[in-house]
């Protein structure tokens, strides 16, 4: 057992990778990444756990692929093809004839306009598309943000939790009430015409971007092997 | 022969390099004793022995995915025959070890209730048990429980008769599978399983055994067909939810037949509905 053939998700190629070279080729970001795939690949351990805005963005991705599709008057399809290599694996949201699509559900819209006005792609998601590219042989890709509905479940355990926090009230306490119904008015976003609960950033493919990961990797690779496999 | 050569092909398919590969990338350095107890369950399984290979493999993928071992001792998934075709089959140890690991839990169980033990049964505000009761004779029902971290809580119960009246329902298999073989797991399975769908705060994983439990599943890990499946598990159609709401989206004819070429078929009533509104 080595980990001469570990493949790494899309998903965390940004964490493995520095803005800039840096000495020894790993920075602590990526060396915590890597422990994080030992420990799991020897223990089963995993240290993700899910978060409410996880969880969110997996329920509605759906909601937001069809959002995207009524914006575009195109009726995408979720993929649910693996892609792989010999360095990368990831399965893209939308692969169409000619590029990428990624779409990232805000939790509200306080986030949305955060990751709206951003000026720099975010650096994961950066990584995620170029990734998404390199395994589809595309030379384009979308990163698309998405304003829907947050499911009633989640609403209800919002207010479910928001009870809790405010030492059980009666369910006729008016700053119970009241903050419920701002709770749920956070959540609801349907009323919002398409196009202003959509943002998209677009991003070509570099096939020297890739072979830097492809580097790093490797490096990565015989990190694990030297420091892992002798404990 | 034919049994034989099919026996071969499960195994070799199992233990091609490509298809090793592929589990050492899911489930690490466990994939070896993955294999080897799929392959124990396989070759002591006629019915299995005879299945589908391609089904045993996508069954085995699917819980080694959820990271649950194949082993019929621990009952946390299993591999079961069902036709020519294998089926992947969560067991309520499953949904208990895939809800701890999200954190989130504080407790969980399910359990059989006897005569005597249920003292009340209020389907708003929960059901009271007295387990001081000896428990007497079979099952009245089965009960279902879950307290999370955060201090919230939610029971289900089911007499003996629901969870029949449950598995005939759903189950095409009812009277000659696994609710033939062992009900009690199966009642306390569709008890849990019923609870967490409702209630619970859905990990990605959960939601994954709750959609591909009892199915036979497909190459992208995608149930191809569902054994006791009932309304509250399925999935709604979001695509075709999609496909609707943009035919309700179109402003002229021409729009309308444009999209039409992108859908294909079997929106062929909407579309035409949609069509009657427009001025020709």
């Amino acid at each position: 057992m080595n980990y001469d053939n570990l493949l790494f998700r899309c998903s965390s190629a940004g964490n493995l990778i520095a803005e800039k070279e840096v000495a020894g080729g790993l920075t602590e970001t990526a060396i915590s990444l890597l422990e994080e795939k030992h420990i799991y690949s020897q223990y089963g351990i995993e240290k993700d756990i899910e978060s409410k805005y996880m969880t969110k963005g997996t329920q509605v991705e759906d909601d937001s692929i069809t959002l995207l599709s009524r914006l575009d008057k195109i009726f995408y399809k979720k993929n649910t093809q693996i892609f792989s290599d010999d360095f990368i694996i990831g399965t893209p949201d939308i692969v169409t004839n000619d590029c990428i699509i990624d779409i990232k559900s805000n939790w509200d819209i306080f986030s949305f306009y955060k990751a709206k006005r951003a000026k720099k792609m975010n650096k994961i998601y950066y990584w995620q598309l170029m990734c998404y590219m390199h395994l589809a042989g595309l030379k384009s890709a979308k990163l698309v943000y998405c304003l829907v509905d947050t499911p009633e479940q989640f609403i209800e355990k919002e207010i479910i939790n928001l009870w809790y926090k405010l030492g059980k009230p009666s369910s006729d306490d008016k700053y119970f009430i009241q903050a419920s119904e701002d709770l749920r008015k956070k959540a609801i976003y349907s009323h919002i015409p398409i196009k202003e609960r959509v943002s998209i950033t677009t991003l070509e493919y570099d096939a020297k971007e890739m072979e830097r990961l492809q580097k790093i990797i490797l490096i990565a690779r015989k990190y694990m092997n030297d420091n892992f496999l002798n404990d | 022969m034919t049994n034989q050569l099919q026996k071969q092909t499960a195994k070799g398919l199992l233990t091609s390099p490509s298809v090793q590969a592929k589990f050492t990338e899911v489930i690490g350095k466990k994939s070896t004793q993955f294999i080897t107890s799929v392959l124990q369950i396989v070759n002591n399984n006629k019915l299995l022995a005879n299945a589908d290979p391609n089904s045993i493999l996508n069954a085995a993928m699917t819980a080694a995915t959820l990271d649950l071992p194949i082993n019929n001792n621990l009952g946390f998934a299993y591999i079961v025959p069902y036709g020519n075709a294998a089926q992947f089959q969560m067991g309520w140890r499953g949904f208990v070890q895939l809800a701890q690991r999200t954190g989130l839990y504080k407790t969980i169980s399910v359990s059989a209730i006897y005569d005597g033990q249920l003292v009340s049964n209020d389907p708003l505000k929960g059901c009271e048990f007295d387990f001081s009761v000896v428990p007497v004779g079979k099952p009245i029902g089965y009960a279902a429980y879950f307290k999370l971290l955060s201090g919230y809580e939610a029971t289900l119960y089911m007499s003996h008769s629901e969870v029949e009246a449950h598995g005939k329902k759903y189950s095409k298999t009812y009277s000659s599978g696994p609710w033939k073989d062992n009900f009690e797991a199966m009642a306390k399975k569709t008890c849990l399983k019923l609870l967490l769908s409702r209630f619970a705060p859905l990990s990605v994983e959960i939601q994954m055994a709750v959609t591909l439990d009892q199915s036979k599943i497909n190459d992208n890990l995608q149930p191809e067909y569902i054994d006791n499946q009932d309304a509250e598990f399925t999935e709604v159609d979001k695509e075709r939810d999609r496909a609707i709401d943009m035919i309700a989206d179109c402003t002229s004819i021409d729009e309308l037949i444009a999209l039409e070429k992108q859908l294909g078929y079997g929106y062929e009533v909407e579309i035409k509905e949609k069509s009657s509104t427009f001025k020709i």
